[in-house]
């Protein structure tokens, strides 16, 4: 029972003020940290499920609204789903993509583009919104579980194709090396 | 906040329906149309399941929505959100549809605003984040949604100005193209796979390691029996 740890994931939600004149370049550098195949930096982020950087440049003002709510800045949405616990996620974000979370989060107020490790971490968890409801398909599994499991269902699949021929004993003796304990 | 900011798409929830130009200064207006209203630099591709490119990651999609709450909302979501976090059967629901990694609902009341002295500024309504990772359709997920979940759609966003009701589908999607925000960046750990695929390998790994244990001192016959009985118990994860 490997995949069943203690972990249990965790929703991170946090909204920071873009610097008026840093949207568009913040903008191009969101959009471009894909270039030329890159891997996202969120992949050295371990406990990393799934996570987004998102501009909100304003809320939709519905004509049912009696009065409109406008934003005095547009705000950078970072949302992640990761292996708790949050605050060590955001310490381990910070460490980890440093290089890259100063020209993210450096160009929102109050948060300098030559910020600190522990400073940052800082920032990030001042910015943090309580989120009310988290839904997880499977709330116990780290990204290692995950991955694990991933991998040993596609052995499975591969195994049990190659091995249709095979008789009992060749099979027996050929899963206990595919899967070792 | 700043009444006069002209940072703004305003949209009349009918005409958003409807398709036609909503108000708003005419720097800002956007119109409905297949992949949305939603905020983005006005130049992003989209798939034929009607998904921007960057709310891509692999199978993986990225759905952002922000709507407005009437002043009661917050208490009534705060009622829901409690229920259903003590009730989490009350989700089962969601989670069979399978096609949910992980969702969240965050009421957002107030924002940081850069202060060295890390103060918020209060909204001047309550904002409703409702963000999904999924895989499949955008369309045939709020379908899904709609449909499946009808009531709790109510329930979620009963108390949200312009919404227009769960069904028909066709008004709702609307509501949700014109509140969803587009990601600039989205990163999935295993973005080649599907929750079902992954509930699917979650629940096979220990059967596969309890089965090795046994098989180490099975005899051929035993093995061959067993073998046959595991892999029809197993096969709805494989």
């Amino acid at each position: 029972m490997r995949w069943i740890s203690s972990t249990v994931t965790e929703p991170i939600t946090i909204l920071s003020p873009i610097r008026t004149e840093a949207e568009a370049a913040l903008r191009q550098y969101l959009e471009g940290l894909r270039n030329d195949g890159r891997p996202s930096p969120l992949s050295r982020v371990g406990g990393t499920h799934f996570a987004r950087w998102v501009i909100v440049s304003h809320f939709v003002q519905d004509t049912s609204q009696p009065h409109d709510d406008y934003l005095e800045h547009r705000y950078l949405l970072f949302t992640s789903n990761v292996d708790g616990p949050a605050g060590a996620y955001i310490k381990r974000l910070c460490r980890v993509m440093l290089p890259e979370a100063r020209q993210i989060w450096g160009r929102c107020a109050g948060c300098s583009p030559s910020v600190t490790e522990a400073e940052l971490a800082a920032y990030l968890s001042s910015c943090q919104t309580k989120t009310g409801l988290f839904f997880s398909a499977y709330p116990q599994a780290s990204v290692d579980d995950v991955r694990h499991c991933l991998n040993t269902r596609e052995r499975m699949i591969q195994f049990v194709i190659k091995t249709q021929a095979l008789s009992p004993s060749s099979t027996r003796v050929a899963f206990i090396k595919e899967f070792p304990a | 906040m700043n009444a006069t900011n002209p940072e703004i798409t305003k949209v009349d929830a009918s005409t958003a329906r409807a398709g036609t130009v909503p108000a708003g200064p005419p720097d800002q207006r956007k119109v409905p149309t297949l992949t949305g209203a939603n905020q983005s630099d006005g130049n992003l591709a989209s798939t034929t399941t009607g998904t921007q490119t960057r709310n891509l990651d692999g199978v993986a999609i990225a759905i952002t929505v922000f709507s407005t709450v009437r002043w009661w909302g917050p208490y009534w979501l705060k009622i829901l959100f409690a229920y259903l976090s003590a009730a989490p059967k009350s989700l089962t629901t969601l989670r069979d549809l399978s096609f949910i990694h992980f969702a969240r609902w965050t009421i957002v009341r107030d924002l940081p605003r850069g202060d060295h002295e890390k103060t918020r500024v209060k909204l001047k309504y309550p904002h409703l984040l409702f963000e999904s990772n999924f895989n499949g359709g955008w369309e045939e997920y709020i379908d899904a949604f709609s449909y499946v979940l009808t009531p709790g759609m109510a329930a979620f966003w009963g108390s949200s100005y312009g919404f227009p009701g769960a069904l028909p589908t066709g008004r709702f999607k609307s509501y949700i193209h014109a509140n969803e925000v587009s990601a600039s960046h989205y990163y999935s750990a295993y973005p080649d796979y599907t929750t079902t695929m992954v509930v699917s390998a979650l629940e096979l790994d220990p059967k596969v390691a309890a089965f090795r244990a046994r098989a180490v001192s099975m005899s051929d016959e035993q093995f061959a029996a067993e073998w046959s009985a595991f892999l029809t118990a197993s096969s709805r994860n494989l």
